[in-house]
Protein backbone atom coordinates (compact mmCIF):
# COMPACT_ATOMS: atom_id res chain seq x y z
CA UNK A 1 0.00 0.00 0.00
CA UNK A 2 1.24 3.22 -1.03
CA UNK A 3 2.26 5.76 1.93
CA UNK A 4 -0.52 8.49 1.15
CA UNK A 5 -3.18 6.13 1.35
CA UNK A 6 -2.26 4.80 4.39
CA UNK A 7 -1.80 8.31 6.14
CA UNK A 8 -4.89 8.95 4.80
CA UNK A 9 -6.50 5.66 6.74
CA UNK A 10 -4.50 6.71 9.69
CA UNK A 11 -5.72 10.41 9.26
CA UNK A 12 -9.50 9.15 9.17
CA UNK A 13 -8.96 7.05 11.99
CA UNK A 14 -7.75 9.31 14.27
CA UNK A 15 -10.38 12.09 13.75
CA UNK A 16 -13.21 9.62 14.34
CA UNK A 17 -11.67 8.59 17.38
CA UNK A 18 -10.68 11.87 18.74
CA UNK A 19 -14.53 12.79 17.79
CA UNK A 20 -15.68 9.97 19.72
CA UNK A 21 -13.31 10.77 22.81
CA UNK A 22 -14.35 14.34 23.14
CA UNK A 23 -18.51 13.01 23.09
CA UNK A 24 -17.57 10.00 25.26
CA UNK A 25 -15.53 12.87 28.01
CA UNK A 26 -17.91 15.63 27.55
CA UNK A 27 -20.79 14.06 27.39
CA UNK A 28 -21.48 11.01 28.34
CA UNK A 29 -19.38 9.90 30.86
CA UNK A 30 -20.64 10.47 34.37
CA UNK A 31 -18.99 13.41 36.77
CA UNK A 32 -16.26 11.88 39.03
CA UNK A 33 -17.12 11.73 42.54
CA UNK A 34 -14.28 13.88 43.63
CA UNK A 35 -13.48 16.20 41.22
CA UNK A 36 -16.87 16.23 39.40
CA UNK A 37 -16.30 17.80 35.83
CA UNK A 38 -13.13 18.51 36.25
CA UNK A 39 -11.92 14.87 36.01
CA UNK A 40 -13.07 15.08 31.93
CA UNK A 41 -10.11 16.82 31.10
CA UNK A 42 -8.03 13.65 32.15
CA UNK A 43 -9.22 12.09 29.13
CA UNK A 44 -6.78 14.39 27.38
CA UNK A 45 -4.22 15.34 29.40
CA UNK A 46 -2.77 11.73 30.25
CA UNK A 47 -2.95 10.57 26.74
CA UNK A 48 -1.37 14.06 25.46
CA UNK A 49 1.55 13.25 28.13
CA UNK A 50 1.94 9.85 26.82
CA UNK A 51 2.05 10.67 23.15
CA UNK A 52 4.98 13.23 24.27
CA UNK A 53 6.99 10.12 25.82
CA UNK A 54 5.96 7.97 22.62
CA UNK A 55 7.43 10.91 20.39
CA UNK A 56 10.78 11.02 22.40
CA UNK A 57 11.19 7.90 22.78
CA UNK A 58 10.79 7.47 18.53
CA UNK A 59 13.48 10.36 18.14
CA UNK A 60 15.90 8.51 20.46
CA UNK A 61 15.50 5.13 18.67
CA UNK A 62 15.98 7.03 14.86
CA UNK A 63 18.54 8.79 16.92
CA UNK A 64 20.56 5.53 17.65
CA UNK A 65 20.11 4.02 14.12
CA UNK A 66 21.39 7.00 12.46
CA UNK A 67 24.43 6.64 14.84
CA UNK A 68 25.27 2.79 14.38
CA UNK A 69 27.02 2.54 11.51
CA UNK A 70 25.37 -0.50 10.27
CA UNK A 71 21.88 1.34 10.29
CA UNK A 72 23.03 4.58 8.89
CA UNK A 73 20.91 6.48 6.52
CA UNK A 74 19.18 9.76 6.35
CA UNK A 75 15.94 8.45 6.81
CA UNK A 76 16.42 7.69 10.59
CA UNK A 77 17.28 11.97 11.01
CA UNK A 78 14.41 12.84 8.96
CA UNK A 79 12.19 10.46 11.11
CA UNK A 80 13.81 11.69 14.86
CA UNK A 81 13.34 14.91 13.74
CA UNK A 82 9.69 14.56 12.58
CA UNK A 83 8.73 13.13 15.79
CA UNK A 84 10.67 15.11 17.89
CA UNK A 85 9.08 18.30 16.35
CA UNK A 86 5.47 16.56 17.16
CA UNK A 87 6.63 15.43 21.05
CA UNK A 88 7.34 19.38 21.44
CA UNK A 89 3.37 19.77 20.82
CA UNK A 90 1.96 17.69 22.63
CA UNK A 91 4.76 18.26 25.55
CA UNK A 92 3.08 21.90 25.66
CA UNK A 93 -0.12 20.34 25.07
CA UNK A 94 0.79 18.20 28.50
CA UNK A 95 1.89 21.32 30.57
CA UNK A 96 -0.96 23.73 29.00
CA UNK A 97 -3.97 20.86 29.93
CA UNK A 98 -2.19 20.12 33.36
CA UNK A 99 -2.16 24.02 34.06
CA UNK A 100 -5.89 24.34 33.29
CA UNK A 101 -6.55 21.11 35.16
CA UNK A 102 -3.99 22.52 38.35
CA UNK A 103 -6.22 26.08 38.27
CA UNK A 104 -9.48 24.48 39.72
CA UNK A 105 -8.00 21.45 41.45
CA UNK A 106 -4.43 23.25 43.23
CA UNK A 107 -5.65 26.77 43.37
CA UNK A 108 -2.46 27.69 40.97
CA UNK A 109 -1.81 27.43 37.49
CA UNK A 110 2.17 26.39 38.13
CA UNK A 111 3.92 25.16 40.69
CA UNK A 112 7.58 24.70 41.11
CA UNK A 113 6.44 20.84 41.55
CA UNK A 114 9.30 17.80 40.60
CA UNK A 115 7.01 17.05 37.81
CA UNK A 116 6.09 19.95 36.36
CA UNK A 117 9.10 20.95 36.48
CA UNK A 118 11.04 18.06 34.63
CA UNK A 119 8.29 18.08 31.88
CA UNK A 120 9.06 22.45 31.68
CA UNK A 121 12.66 21.13 30.88
CA UNK A 122 11.90 18.26 28.40
CA UNK A 123 10.13 21.00 26.28
CA UNK A 124 12.67 23.36 25.88
CA UNK A 125 15.47 20.19 25.78
CA UNK A 126 13.98 19.66 22.52
CA UNK A 127 13.26 23.23 21.63
CA UNK A 128 16.95 23.01 21.68
CA UNK A 129 16.88 20.23 19.95
CA UNK A 130 14.84 22.06 16.99
CA UNK A 131 16.75 24.66 17.29
CA UNK A 132 19.73 22.86 16.92
CA UNK A 133 18.80 21.29 13.38
CA UNK A 134 18.36 25.09 12.08
CA UNK A 135 22.16 25.36 12.40
CA UNK A 136 23.74 25.41 8.92
CA UNK A 137 26.38 23.18 8.46
CA UNK A 138 26.24 19.92 6.18
CA UNK A 139 23.19 17.57 6.54
CA UNK A 140 26.14 14.50 7.48
CA UNK A 141 27.09 17.35 10.21
CA UNK A 142 23.50 18.36 11.50
CA UNK A 143 22.24 14.77 11.78
CA UNK A 144 25.17 13.63 13.44
CA UNK A 145 25.08 16.21 16.16
CA UNK A 146 21.24 16.37 16.54
CA UNK A 147 21.27 12.45 17.03
CA UNK A 148 23.61 13.14 19.89
CA UNK A 149 21.66 15.82 21.13
CA UNK A 150 18.51 13.83 20.78
CA UNK A 151 19.97 10.78 23.07
CA UNK A 152 21.31 13.48 25.79
CA UNK A 153 17.82 14.93 26.19
CA UNK A 154 16.20 11.48 26.31
CA UNK A 155 17.63 11.06 29.59
CA UNK A 156 14.56 13.68 31.11
CA UNK A 157 12.12 11.29 29.87
CA UNK A 158 12.46 8.94 32.80
CA UNK A 159 12.94 11.29 35.06
CA UNK A 160 9.75 13.11 34.38
CA UNK A 161 7.92 9.57 34.89
CA UNK A 162 9.42 8.85 38.06
CA UNK A 163 9.51 12.26 39.34
CA UNK A 164 6.25 11.07 41.28
CA UNK A 165 8.01 8.50 42.88
CA UNK A 166 11.00 10.13 43.43
CA UNK A 167 10.20 12.90 45.29
CA UNK A 168 7.36 14.67 47.62
CA UNK A 169 5.29 16.08 44.73
CA UNK A 170 1.97 17.80 43.87
CA UNK A 171 1.17 15.76 41.03
CA UNK A 172 -0.58 12.70 41.49
CA UNK A 173 1.28 9.58 41.17
CA UNK A 174 0.68 6.93 38.69
CA UNK A 175 -2.97 5.73 38.37
CA UNK A 176 -3.00 4.84 34.34
CA UNK A 177 -0.75 2.47 34.95
CA UNK A 178 -2.09 -0.02 37.34
CA UNK A 179 -5.04 -0.46 35.25
CA UNK A 180 -5.24 -4.46 35.21
CA UNK A 181 -3.93 -5.03 38.19
CA UNK A 182 -5.40 -2.63 40.75
CA UNK A 183 -7.73 -0.39 38.70
CA UNK A 184 -8.27 3.23 40.30
CA UNK A 185 -10.80 3.24 37.22
CA UNK A 186 -13.43 1.58 36.04
CA UNK A 187 -16.84 0.97 33.42
CA UNK A 188 -16.94 3.96 31.08
CA UNK A 189 -14.78 6.19 32.40
CA UNK A 190 -12.11 3.64 31.36
CA UNK A 191 -12.40 2.59 28.32
CA UNK A 192 -12.91 6.70 27.59
CA UNK A 193 -8.95 6.81 28.42
CA UNK A 194 -8.34 3.80 26.86
CA UNK A 195 -9.89 5.67 24.02
CA UNK A 196 -8.09 8.85 24.65
CA UNK A 197 -4.60 7.27 24.29
CA UNK A 198 -5.40 5.03 21.21
CA UNK A 199 -7.04 8.23 19.30
CA UNK A 200 -3.90 10.71 20.59
CA UNK A 201 -1.69 7.94 19.33
CA UNK A 202 -3.51 7.39 15.84
CA UNK A 203 -2.98 11.03 14.99
CA UNK A 204 0.86 11.43 16.57
CA UNK A 205 1.34 8.50 13.51
CA UNK A 206 -0.56 10.50 11.39
CA UNK A 207 1.26 13.46 12.20
CA UNK A 208 4.37 12.01 11.88
CA UNK A 209 4.33 10.43 8.43
CA UNK A 210 3.03 13.88 7.55
CA UNK A 211 5.66 15.73 9.25
CA UNK A 212 8.63 13.25 7.39
CA UNK A 213 6.92 13.67 3.91
CA UNK A 214 7.16 17.56 4.54
CA UNK A 215 11.14 16.61 5.53
CA UNK A 216 11.84 14.48 2.88
CA UNK A 217 10.37 17.53 0.32
CA UNK A 218 12.22 20.02 2.04
CA UNK A 219 15.63 17.62 1.83
CA UNK A 220 15.41 17.34 -1.63
CA UNK A 221 14.66 21.50 -2.31
CA UNK A 222 17.41 21.84 -0.12
CA UNK A 223 19.75 19.49 -2.20
CA UNK A 224 18.41 20.98 -5.53
CA UNK A 225 19.02 24.83 -3.98
CA UNK A 226 22.50 23.74 -3.63
CA UNK A 227 23.21 21.71 -6.79
CA UNK A 228 22.20 24.42 -8.37
CA UNK A 229 24.00 27.17 -6.42
CA UNK A 230 27.13 24.83 -7.33
CA UNK A 231 26.45 24.98 -11.05
CA UNK A 232 25.97 28.55 -11.30
CA UNK A 233 29.40 28.92 -9.33
CA UNK A 234 31.03 26.09 -12.08
CA UNK A 235 29.34 27.93 -14.88
CA UNK A 236 30.76 31.28 -13.10
CA UNK A 237 34.62 29.82 -12.56
CA UNK A 238 33.95 27.97 -16.13
CA UNK A 239 33.68 31.60 -18.19
CA UNK A 240 36.08 33.62 -15.91
CA UNK A 241 38.64 30.68 -16.76
CA UNK A 242 37.60 31.23 -20.57
CA UNK A 243 38.15 34.88 -20.34
CA UNK A 244 41.80 34.08 -18.43
CA UNK A 245 42.72 31.66 -21.38
CA UNK A 246 41.61 33.97 -24.08
CA UNK A 247 43.67 37.06 -22.26
CA UNK A 248 46.43 34.86 -21.79
CA UNK A 249 46.76 33.83 -25.46
CA UNK A 250 46.22 37.34 -27.15
CA UNK A 251 49.08 38.85 -24.45
CA UNK A 252 51.03 35.61 -26.14
CA UNK A 253 50.43 36.69 -29.46
CA UNK A 254 51.11 40.06 -28.78
CA UNK A 255 54.70 38.93 -27.16
CA UNK A 256 55.24 37.52 -30.33
CA UNK A 257 54.55 39.66 -32.86
CA UNK A 258 56.39 42.36 -30.77
CA UNK A 259 59.09 39.62 -29.77
CA UNK A 260 59.53 39.03 -34.06
CA UNK A 261 59.99 42.47 -35.08
CA UNK A 262 62.68 43.28 -32.73
CA UNK A 263 64.71 40.01 -34.31
CA UNK B 1 -19.27 22.41 33.50
CA UNK B 2 -17.26 25.07 34.92
CA UNK B 3 -15.35 26.18 31.34
CA UNK B 4 -11.71 24.72 32.41
CA UNK B 5 -12.73 22.07 30.92
CA UNK B 6 -13.87 23.38 27.84
CA UNK B 7 -10.95 25.58 27.29
CA UNK B 8 -8.94 22.56 28.08
CA UNK B 9 -10.78 20.48 24.83
CA UNK B 10 -10.52 23.78 23.00
CA UNK B 11 -7.03 24.28 23.70
CA UNK B 12 -6.28 20.83 22.85
CA UNK B 13 -7.88 20.30 19.99
CA UNK B 14 -6.80 24.07 18.61
CA UNK B 15 -3.68 23.68 18.77
CA UNK B 16 -3.31 19.78 17.10
CA UNK B 17 -6.33 21.18 14.41
CA UNK B 18 -3.75 24.18 13.66
CA UNK B 19 -0.26 22.07 13.57
CA UNK B 20 -2.10 19.52 10.89
CA UNK B 21 -3.31 22.80 9.01
CA UNK B 22 -0.29 23.82 8.75
CA UNK B 23 1.60 20.51 7.90
CA UNK B 24 -0.83 20.25 4.92
CA UNK B 25 -0.46 23.37 3.44
CA UNK B 26 2.85 23.19 3.70
CA UNK B 27 2.76 19.53 2.49
CA UNK B 28 0.98 20.87 -0.78
CA UNK B 29 3.23 24.15 -1.23
CA UNK B 30 6.20 21.92 -1.30
CA UNK B 31 4.72 19.28 -3.41
CA UNK B 32 3.78 22.33 -5.94
CA UNK B 33 7.17 23.67 -5.83
CA UNK B 34 8.85 20.39 -6.93
CA UNK B 35 6.71 19.45 -9.79
CA UNK B 36 8.54 19.15 -13.07
CA UNK B 37 7.75 22.05 -15.65
CA UNK B 38 9.14 22.06 -19.22
CA UNK B 39 11.45 24.30 -19.81
CA UNK B 40 12.58 25.18 -23.01
CA UNK B 41 15.72 26.44 -24.57
CA UNK B 42 16.60 29.98 -25.14
CA UNK B 43 18.20 29.86 -28.03
CA UNK B 44 15.58 27.66 -29.27
CA UNK B 45 12.91 30.03 -27.79
CA UNK B 46 14.36 32.99 -28.78
CA UNK B 47 16.77 32.80 -32.18
CA UNK B 48 19.65 35.02 -31.93
CA UNK B 49 19.14 38.83 -32.50
CA UNK B 50 15.28 38.34 -32.21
Amino acid sequence: MRMPVVRTIIGVLSLVSVIVTVILGLFITPPDVVQGNLARLLYVHPPVAWVAYLAYGVTSLASGLYLWKPTRSMRWDQIAASSAEVGVVFTALTLVTGSIWGRPAWGVWWTWDARLTTTAILLVLYLGYLALRRVQVSREKRAKRSAIAALIAFIDVPIVHESVNWWRTLHQGATVASIGTNSKIHGIMAWTLLLGFIAFTLVYVWMVILRYEVTVTEDAIEALNISAWTLERENEIGSLSDEIAGLLSDNKDRTGTSSSKVR
Amino acid sequence: MNGYVEAGYAVALGTLGAYSLWLLQRSVKLKRALIPIKVTDDEEANPKGQ
